[in-house]
């Protein structure tokens, strides 16, 4: 069976899990805790370890979706996760105080990821909080150089997520065909 | 008093008959025209509503005859034309019907139109009618495009015989090249609406009725940037192809919305969109394969950044297209022929995301043919093509 991965990241309560859980094949494996302080606030539980998913492909391949963990203490696992890896999905909250902070700082640790991949950038939330809007991320994305699809998507739609993946893979290779 | 027909009417046109737009007639002459053509002509053809036609037919000797004539042939360069007048016009796009017209003639020319439509177009094919860009070849005469020939008929119009029944040759490569106006069409006029809206800030409402039509209303909110229509898609769709010329309009300010929404009948039901999407739509639509007037097909166009593909109506062949050109400037032609797509799939594409403000048109030089032929697939062509197939099949 192939290694590959989708790696999911991003802030708290982005929907990294839900996202994974709206396009496995399999039921999630998940390793949530009960938050901590930091995080109580958004949600009474998290990751702390790591999402598992899989998208069965036939003839036995497999993609394998993993989600990060959205607290900042459990950086050191990303470059396990990101080994592997085809491209990054990163996922982030508008009704987070500053989204583009987030931003900011997932792509930066990722930066070296990013630069041998691809990035596709998800936007949660908008229906709840409608700004900032998509056209201040691009402005905020090219700042730091990156020109990636970037959706409105709803984590529970596994539509959304499909195109965003849909869109991380035409970016790696727009010759795939229709 | 009796008329003979000395033809004999084929097959298909023993079927249904073709539906045929007429303009630049006066009622009288419509009444006039409608009934030769259910009686004399044995219903070869009816008349109809523009937007259903299948072919159309001009009164080349009314007013503002010519303008009706192109404006149409802009919008419907691939259905066939029959022009009537007192004396050939010179237009090499279409069927001349000379004045008094007889009823021979009009039979074959409809026969004439109904062959082109049952002709096996490619996909995407069109008849070049457009006539500023014809080449200017000498319209060498065939079977079809040879004077007709003497008949006795009923003369049905006033006017000097002038016998000739003049088919001009089509050209019916699917790679040729349309353009047109957004300002010369209802787009024009809805993207007025939502610049109006936004620079003003207020609530719009614009009302639209085309030929008898009754009014059709469209709201344009400012703060949450979204236009309210209750009409089908399908007649906004229509809408979108209509001659100017054929639309009355007016834009006023909305007072009180919800009083509005109560007296235009308003409701649930309603269609809402954001002005992005209600934009591209109607670029869509307009379109139709078609290119903006003055467009450079040999200038590099750049994608400024991704559409919002989970919120917008869906664009043909988006996603592949947006990754070539967000990649580097490469004209549109360029882009069709490494995708293989056809051009009009990707000048679709190209309207769509003008509209939405997504094209810079100041890119670096275009990158040669060769350079994008010698290109590798990635290391990972088969398993992202496999992953796409399984999510395309996950929420078909």
């Amino acid at each position: 069976m192939s290694n590959y991965k989708i790696i999911f990241t991003g802030p708290v309560g982005a929907g990294k899990s839900t996202a994974i859980g709206s396009i496995s094949d399999i039921p999630v494996v998940a390793t949530d805790e009960q938050a901590s302080d930091m995080t109580r606030g958004r949600k009474p539980k998290t990751t702390v370890a790591m999402d598992y998913g899989m998208m069965k492909l036939g003839n036995g391949k497999a993609i394998h979706l993993y989600g990060t963990p959205g607290q900042e203490r459990f950086d050191f696992m990303w470059d396990i996760l990101t080994h592997g890896g085809i491209g990054l999905i990163l996922l982030l909250d508008n009704t987070r105080a500053d989204p583009f902070q987030d931003m900011r700082f997932f792509v930066e640790a990722f930066q070296e990821f990013i630069d041998h991949n691809k990035i596709a950038v998800g936007v949660t939330q908008m229906d709840i909080m409608r700004t900032p809007p998509l056209e201040a991320y691009h402005g905020e994305l090219q700042k730091l150089g990156l020109n990636p699809p970037l959706f409105e998507v709803d984590a529970r739609q596994r539509e959304d997520v499909s195109r965003l993946i849909e869109a991380l893979l035409y970016s790696l290779d727009p010759w795939l065909g229709e | 008093m009796t008329i003979s027909i000395p033809i004999t009417l084929g097959q298909d046109a023993m079927s249904e008959p073709l539906r045929l737009a007429c303009f630049g007639f006066s009622k009288k002459g419509r009444e006039m025209l409608s009934m030769a053509l259910q009686g004399p002509a044995n219903n070869i053809a009816m008349l109809c509503e523009g937007q259903t036609a299948e072919a159309a037919i001009f009164n080349m000797d009314g007013p503002n005859a010519k303008k009706i004539f192109i404006d149409e042939m802009r919008l419907h360069p691939r259905r066939p034309a029959i022009v009537m007048s007192i004396q050939d016009p010179g237009l090499r796009n279409a069927f001349y019907l000379p004045k008094p017209v007889r009823i021979n003639d009009m039979i074959r020319a409809i026969n004439h139109c109904r062959e082109i439509r049952a002709s096996a177009l490619p996909p995407g094919g069109r008849h070049d009618l457009s006539e500023e860009k014809r080449p200017a070849t000498s319209t060498a005469e065939n079977p079809a495009t040879a004077p007709c020939e003497e008949q006795e008929g009923k003369t049905l119009f006033e006017g000097y015989a002038n016998r000739h029944l003049v088919r001009e040759k089509k050209n019916l490569s699917h790679e040729e090249i349309h353009y047109y106006n957004p300002r010369d069409s209802i787009q024009g006029i809805l993207m007025h609406a939502m610049e109006e809206c936004l620079q003003r800030q207020a609530t719009l409402q614009l009302d639209l009725m085309s030929g008898s039509d009754t009014w059709q209303s469209i709201i344009f909110l400012h703060e949450a940037r979204t236009a309210y229509y209750s009409m089908s898609d399908t007649r906004l769709a229509q809408l979108c192809t209509t001659p100017l010329c054929l639309i009355r309009h007016s834009l006023r300010k909305c007072k009180d919305r919800e009083s509005r929404f109560a007296a235009s009948g308003w409701d649930i039901q309603g269609r809402y969109h954001s002005f992005e999407a209600f934009s591209l739509k109607i670029a869509l639509w307009t379109s139709d394969g078609r290119v903006p007037a003055g467009t450079d097909l040999s200038r590099p166009v750049m994608l400024t950044r991704w559409p919002n593909l989970t919120r917008l109506p869906a664009i043909p062949h988006a996603m592949p297209i947006s990754a070539l050109l967000i990649d580097q400037p490469r004209p549109l032609p360029l882009v069709a022929k490494v995708l293989g797509l056809t051009q009009k799939q990707v000048f679709t594409f190209y309207c769509a995301a003008l509209s939405l403000g997504l094209i810079d048109l100041h890119g670096k030089p275009a990158p040669t043919d060769s350079a994008l032929s010698g290109r590798k697939p990635h290391r990972h062509h088969t398993l992202f093509g496999s992953i796409l197939k399984h999510l395309r099949g996950a929420h078909s």
